[in-house]
Order: structure tokens, then sequence, then C-alpha cells
């Protein structure tokens, strides 16, 4: 049984659907990348996933680690291990990130009927994560995200995973808004995080990300759908050939 | 006024008339007689704000705190010898029954009144700086009356407010502090006023005073607990003086029972370059009015008056706060926030007046509030009337509540519903604990307020489910 089995998933808004039937597997130790114009429903996709109730499945099946996903609160799919890395960071005012991540953490530990960290061992755990993403210490006292810059934002969402070291992460434009350094030290700090044991979904605009995160397979998402699959040289034939060709197989398709 | 209505109020205050004249009979220095007899003579004239007995001005300062009720209610007024049990041994109190309302410091100079009444065996505190004096007020007008004279009465006005009078006319107790000029008084001062369960409903009228002279510094935490859900009447006023240079740091926390109401003045009053702090937690009692005052009088003068009210169930919480710049360069800075819970109704009325010669005010003023019912109610307004053109004033005020897509995001990281809510409600307000100045207040109030909301929590899921 693969980790994550999407079978003709259909869901979107209330009257309107917006993703319009997917297929996708992914196995463990697999990153796969998904691409696409703007508007095509990747993001719709993630929130599905991570359980948004502003989204609604409307059909198909997702099953992840062999359970129904649907049957799921988005924390029990969090502690069951799946990980969103929003888009848009939301700022969580005057709750600081570590506090933030020890709850966090704790409430992870209970729902595997696990004891609480200790709060040295919490911190140990910290900042060797700190370390290993290159994370500014100051950002993880500061309150969630509040009045980060835009980087930092993202920088501070593979922080919260590799503190929780989920088994899939999916990852939705990390890498926009990056500066050039910034986008080393993250995908430095996701190929890190990659084991044989875990997967990911990476949604990106830029085969750039792709050069430091290699993946396995390169999606194309057009209308809600996944058009296009294959090996990482998709991404370097969108990057060139841009999404025009893809409407056109799509519209020729018919 | 109609017939029945004049007939209901004439026989209100007896309780208080009595009690002022037993107080009246009491050994007290000549002034401070006057300023009882004037004060009821007053108290007689204004009985006590309730709005629609009022006239504008003054109704539109009450026209959300309906005190009807209070009024008709006939108190037993004062401690003492009109029998009700004082002490703490008639009350059965032992310092394992404050334990749970202490700021976990052995080392504070700390006294307590219990039902009005000064309890010594449950106060103590270290040995005082030369010329510094901690005392209840009752043994300051024996010990020093001279310090106490030039105070007392002298800042909160008990001409035109019938609940200052009041509790002017019947002082007999509370905490009186006093650091001389250029004195410091490191260690916290903690007054706690406690109630306990009684036969009939009493009202107290704690007084509280603080004088800091020139370049003194003190910190004072005051706090009102109840130790019962009866009816019973806190009406408390409290001045806080503070000379050139001189740093005053004051908190003050309601923890009043379920079943009480809680009228109170705070009269601030700055020289010169002089700063008071002063934190406001309200979380206890049926009924909360605070009104809370500063007067700017020297230049350089900074006041910070921040606040925290957290209300549930029916619970009605009040804060009118008035800050008068009445020189140049002076700075006020005002937070107040808000969680309201159940049916339960706030009151913000933030007044800044800058006059006319008080050029390069810096005046800041927010209010924030979190409803999380839609059954809450809060009524918030600001009102800047500002007379000098040199001038920086700024204010806002919100009402919100929990945001979906916070809760979403805490929810992607393993929080259940509850707990992230719970994150939020706390985040909403924890900067303003985050900044108290003394480590123990800032931990026992950051808990105070973590378990507070965790049960506010569990009372909406209880209500929801
Ligand atoms: N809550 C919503 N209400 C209305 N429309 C929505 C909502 N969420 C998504 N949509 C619409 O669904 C479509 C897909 O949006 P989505 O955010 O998934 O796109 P995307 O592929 O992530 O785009 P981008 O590359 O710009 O991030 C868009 O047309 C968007 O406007
Ligand atoms: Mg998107």
């Amino acid at each position: 049984m693969a980790l994550l089995e999407i079978r003709n998933l259909r869901g979107g808004i209330k009257d309107q659907d917006i993703i319009n039937g997917i297929d996708l597997t992914v196995d463990r130790g697999e990153v796969h990348a998904i691409m696409g114009p703007n508007g095509s429903g990747k993001s719709t996709l993630g929130k599905i996933l991570a359980g948004h109730e502003e989204y609604e499945e409307t059909g198909g099946t997702v099953r992840f680690q062999d359970k129904d996903l649907f049957e799921l609160t988005p924390e029990e799919r969090a502690n069951e291990g799946m990980f969103l890395a929003f888009q848009y960071p939301v700022e969580i005012p005057g709750v600081s990130n570590a506090y933030f991540l020890r709850a966090a953490m704790n409430e992870r530990l209970k729902y595997r009927g696990e004891p609480e960290i200790s709060a040295g061992a919490f911190r140990r755990l910290l900042d060797k994560k700190m370390k290993q993403v290159d994370m500014d210490p100051e950002l993880a006292r500061r309150p969630v995200n509040e009045d980060f810059s835009g980087g930092e934002k993202k920088r501070n969402e593979i922080f919260h995973m590799a503190v929780l070291e989920p088994t899939l992460s999916i990852l939705d434009e990390t890498d926009s808004g990056l500066d050039i350094d910034a986008m080393r030290i993250v995908a430095h700090g996701i190929n890190q995080q990659r084991t044989a044991d875990n997967a990911m979904i990476v949604i990106t605009h830029y085969q750039r990300l792709l050069d430091y995160v290699v993946p396995d397979y390169v999606h194309v998402m057009y209308q809600g759908r996944i058009v296009k699959s294959g090996r990482k040289e998709l991404a370097f034939e969108l990057e060139e050939k841009g999404y025009e060709w893809i409407r056109e197989e799509v519209e020729a398709a018919g | 006024m109609t017939e029945s209505l004049k007939q209901a109020t004439t026989s209100r205050y007896t309780t208080f008339y009595d009690a002022y004249d037993r107080i009246r009979s009491l050994d007290a220095p000549l002034w401070l007689h006057r300023i009882r007899s004037d004060a009821m003579k007053r108290f007689r004239e204004l009985g006590m704000p309730v709005a629609r007995e009022l006239t504008f001005p003054l109704k539109e300062d009450w026209i959300y705190t309906d005190l009807r009720q209070i009024a008709d209610t006939s108190y037993q007024a004062g401690p003492g010898e009109t029998g009700i049990p004082g002490g703490p041994a008639e009350a059965g109190l032992d310092e394992g029954a404050l334990a749970p309302y202490e700021f976990g410091q052995d080392g504070w100079h700390r006294i307590v009144f219990v039902n009005g009444v000064h309890a010594p065996a449950l106060s103590h505190g270290p040995d005082l700086p030369r010329g510094v004096v901690v005392s209840s007020l009752a043994d300051a007008l024996v010990e020093h009356p001279e310090l106490v004279h030039p105070h007392l009465a002298r800042y909160a006005d008990y001409e035109s407010t019938g609940l200052t009078a009041l509790n002017t006319a019947l002082i007999e107790n509370g905490l009186f502090v006093h650091v001389p000029r250029a004195g410091a008084l490191e260690t916290p001062v903690h007054v706690h006023y406690v109630t306990t369960g009684l036969d009939a409903p009493l009202a107290t009228q704690p007084r509280t005073l603080i004088a800091a002279g020139d370049g003194a510094s003190l910190k004072v935490v005051e706090s009102y607990s109840g130790l019962t859900d009866q009816a019973y009447l806190t009406n408390a006023v409290t001045e806080i003086t503070v000379g050139r240079d001189g740093n005053v740091e004051h908190y003050r926390i309601n923890r009043e029972g379920e079943g009480a109401a809680h009228l109170s003045t705070n009269q601030l009053h700055l020289e010169g370059n002089g700063r008071i702090s002063t934190f406001n937690m309200s979380m206890g009692g049926a009924l909360t009015r605070n009104d809370t005052n500063a007067r700017l009088a020297g230049e350089h003068a900074v006041v910070r008056m921040n606040g925290l009210y957290l209300v549930a169930g029916g619970q009605h919480v009040d804060n009118h706060t008035a800050i008068d710049h009445a020189v140049p360069n002076c700075d006020s800075y005002e937070v107040y926030k808000g969680i309201l819970e159940g049916r339960s109704r706030g009151v913000f009325n933030g007044k800044v007046f800058v006059h006319q010669d008080a050029q390069e005010t810096d005046a800041k003023q927010l209010n924030k509030n979190l409803m999380l019912s839609s059954d809450a109610m809060i009524h918030t307004k600001p009102q800047l009337e500002i007379y000098a053109d040199q001038v920086k004033c700024t204010h806002g005020a919100t009402v919100g509540q929990l945001d979906e897509d916070q809760i979403f995001y805490l929810r992607t990281r393993g929080l259940s519903h509850d707990s992230a809510c719970h994150l939020l409600t706390y985040g909403f307000a924890a900067d303003l604990i985050r900044r108290l100045g003394i480590d123990a207040v800032r931990t026992s109030l950051d808990t105070l307020f973590e378990t507070t909301i965790r049960d506010l929590s569990t009372a909406r899921g209880r209500t929801e489910r």
C-alpha cells in the first residue's frame, strides 16, 4: 500500500468543483513536484488534503497510510504525519514559535500515546533543528510569523516541518519569495529531511528549486486535473516552453 | 422623579448613613472628620450614579452599567462594631486559604483585609528602608498623620462623584504606602482585600493611598478576592501620587466572587517627569466598574495605563479611563484588551483631554476585544478632546472573533480545535502580561490567565455540545 493514494478526487468550494478528478500515488521515499499555471488548483488540492473546512471533497477517495483521509480531522491528519507548508503562512500574534511548536509536539506525542517532551529535551531538539535549517534563533522566540518578512515566513514553515518530522509533506510554493541564498538554504533543509520513509509533494512554479530538490516525478496540473506526468526533465521542458503547449494538448485531446 | 421612585430612593443607603454615624464617633484628626463630613454631605445629595436618575452629561458615563439594583440593596455597611465577622479568625481564614491568591513571594510586604477589617496576623513583611511607611491606613492615621494629611482625598474627587463620596465619607481603613524623597522600596507591597462568606450582603469601602515623593520608587499589587459566591459590594478608591522623577508600578487584580459587585475609582497624579505604570486585570465579580483617571500635572510625566478583562457567563465589566494632559510634553500609553465569552457584557470608554497649552503631548490609546461567543457584547468608545495643536494622539478600537484561517493553520500542525482556540485567545492578550515588570506577578498572572481561558473554552465546549 502506498503512503498516499488519491483516486479520482473531486472537490472545491460550495457550488463549484475546483479539483476535477485527480489520481496520484505517492510512495515512501519519493518526491513529487506539481507544477501548473496560476489558478489551476494546486493550493486547493493541498488544502483539501490537509482538511480545510472551507473546501469539500465531492467525489473519489484518498487513502493516507491506509486510512480513509476524509474520516480524519485536520489535527488527526497532522498527527498521523501529514504536513502542509502554506503558500501564505498565517500570523499567530502573541504566541512564540517555540511555545507553539512545543504545544504541537506534545499533541503529537499524546496522539501516539507517548509521554510529553521535557522542557530540556525540547530545547535541545529545537537547537538541533534550528541549525539544520539555518534558522535565526531570534525568529524562534518571536510570535509565529508575526511581522516576519515573506521569506522568513517560508523558512519558518520548513523549520516547523523539521521539528515535526512528518511522513508526508506538502510544500506549497515554499520557494516563492525567497532570495537566491535563502532558496539554497531552504532546499538544503528540505533535502536533509528526505529519507526512505517519508515523502514530499512539492508545489512550485520554478524549475530552479528542482535543481536542488530533485523530484522523482513531475506532474502538471491544469483546470483541476493532472494532465501530464513525467520525470524531472518535464520541469525543464516547462521552463523552456511555458504552458501553452500543455493547453493545446489538453484541448486537442478534448 | 415620580413619587413612587422617590419613595424607593429615600429609603436607600440608610445602612451607609448609620455606618457614617458610627465612624464619626471614632477618634480621628479634625481634618479627616471634615473630609468625611463634606463627603457624606455630597453623597446624601448625589447618591450612587444610577443612569435613569441622572441627567446629561453624567448620565452618559453610566448608560451601559446599571447600578440601580446595587443602590436598592441594603448592605451591611462597614465592619467592626456592627457585629460583622471581620477578623480572619472569625472568618476561619489562614495562610492556606489565601495561598491560591498569592504571588508566591514570601519576602514581600503583605497587608490583608478580611471583610474590610485589617488582619495583622496575615500581614507581614521585611524591614523597611528609612523613612518608608507601609501600613494600614488606620495605623498610619495614628502614627503618621502628617504624611497622610497632604494626600488623602486630595486627588479622588468626592465633590462630583457619588461613589468616591461614599468611600470617602466612610474612610476607615486600607493600605497606606509612603516612600519619601529619593527613597526606594524595592520589595513589592501586596495589599489583599478579601471578602468571605457572610449572612447578609456586605459593603466594604477599601481605601488605598500610595504616595511616592520626588525621585522615589515603589511597586504595589492591589488585589481583591472573593471567597464566596454570595452577593456583596466592594466600593474601592485608590489614590496614587508620584512626585518629580518618581516611579510607581501598580497592579490591580480583581478576582471577586461570583455574586460580587466591584466598583472602583483609581486616581493617579503625576508631577514633572514622574512615571506611573498601572495594569488592571478584571476577572471576577458579577458586575465590575473601574474608573481609572490620570492627571499629568508636571511636564515630561509618563503614564502607562493597561488593562485586561476576561468575562464569561452573565458577567459585566466596564472600564472608564480618563487621561488629563494638563501641561506640555507628557506621554500617555494605554492598551486595554478584553476577552468576552457567554452572555457577558463589556464597556470601554477612554477619554483623553489635551488642554490648550499641553503642546507636544504624545497620547496613544488602543482597545481590542475578542468575542468568543455571539451572545457577548462590547461597547467601546474612544473620546478624545484635543485643544492643543502640536500633539500626537492616536486611538483605535477593534472587535473581532477568532480567525478561521489561524485555527486551520494551527490544526495542520496537530493542535486540536480547542487547543487552537485556546492558544489564539492566549496570544491575543499575552503581550500585555509579558510586559509586566515584576517577575512573580508576570508568572502568576500568566498562569492565572492561561487557566482562566482554558476554563472558558471548556465551558464553551460544554455549551456547544
Ligand atoms: N475559497 C475560494 N473561494 C473562491 N474561489 C476559490 C477559493 N479557493 C480557490 N478558489 C479558486 O480556485 C482556483 C484554484 O485556486 P488555487 O489557489 O488552488 O490555485 P493555484 O494553482 O494554487 O494557483 P497559484 O499558482 O496562483 O497559487 C482559482 O480560480 C481560485 O480563484
Ligand atoms: Mg497556490
